[in-house]
């Protein structure tokens, strides 16, 4: 059942880094995927972080959505391909300027994500815990 | 819309096979090293820069490029691995392991790609 769920999530997550991708367009920059995974990083940190600080859900669904759609929905293949083909093509200050972004933009998309669910599980609590007194 | 089930297939199995490798190798090694997604990564990287560089044709590409590889690799988990370095307090471990994987990805790319046209006898 696990590996279904990754199957399917993968599937779809695959999908919708293709119509993100082609939404967007191509430039010099890659600004496709940097888009998408810079949206990734902070979906899969606030979801994760929800899962592991009070919202239960089967293995089932989690890794359907985590290992399965926001896995394959990212990718590091095709980011590392950008950046030597950018660096191949002498566009030096693109291609680093593209990785630099990457990195940082990531790390701060799933410091986001992770600070808005840890932001929401304690409203929720404080919320919980004015109903309990009262 | 047959591309996009092209894509969808090859970033199914690839997802599947990310999940399995990840467990396999969790059950094996403990450290505090993102082992499985740097490896999952880099071998991804690899693979991608030979079928770049051997130019085979479209369905092909959107099975194995974008679908298969692109599933294959992840870049959100590598943040999610990296926020969690730095909350442990391995800081440098968590620079360390996003530099590495990042440049080491890169080399493999270069590596795959130089190798196919080695293979086609174009360099």
């Amino acid at each position: 059942m696990n590996y279904f769920a990754v199957a399917l999530g993968g599937f779809f997550g695959a999908i919708a880094r293709e119509i993100t991708g082609r939404a967007l367009g191509t430039s010099i920059f890659p600004v496709s995927t940097l888009a998408i995974n810079l949206s990734g990083s902070f979906l899969l940190l606030f979801f994760m972080t929800l899962f592991l600080e009070r919202i239960t859900v089967s293995d089932t669904v989690r890794l359907g959505l985590t290992s399965g759609f926001l896995g394959a929905y990212t990718t590091f293949s095709t980011m590392t391909k950008e950046i030597y083909l950018l660096l191949l093509q002498s566009k030096l200050l693109i291609g680093f300027a593209y990785l630099f972004l990457s990195l940082s933009g990531g790390f701060l998309s799933g410091i986001l994500g992770r600070a808005l669910a840890l932001y929401l599980v304690n409203l929720n609590f404080r919320k919980n815990t004015v109903k309990d007194e009262g | 819309m047959v591309d996009l089930l092209l894509i969808g297939l090859g970033g199914s199995i690839g997802a599947v096979l990310r999940y399995t490798f990840t467990k396999k190798i969790g059950e094996r090694y403990q450290g505090d090293w993102p082992l499985a997604t740097f490896l999952i990564n880099i071998i991804g990287s690899f693979g991608i820069g030979l079928l770049y560089g051997f130019k085979l044709n479209q369905v092909i590409w959107l099975l194995l490029g974008t679908g298969f590889f692109g599933g294959f690799t992840t870049f959100s988990t590598y943040i999610y691995e990296a926020i969690f370095l730095m909350e442990e307090g391995l800081f440098w471990k968590n620079v360390n392991y996003l530099l590495t994987s990042i440049f080491t990805g890169v080399v493999f790319f270069a590596a795959g790609m130089w190798l196919a046209n080695f293979f086609k006898g174009g360099v």
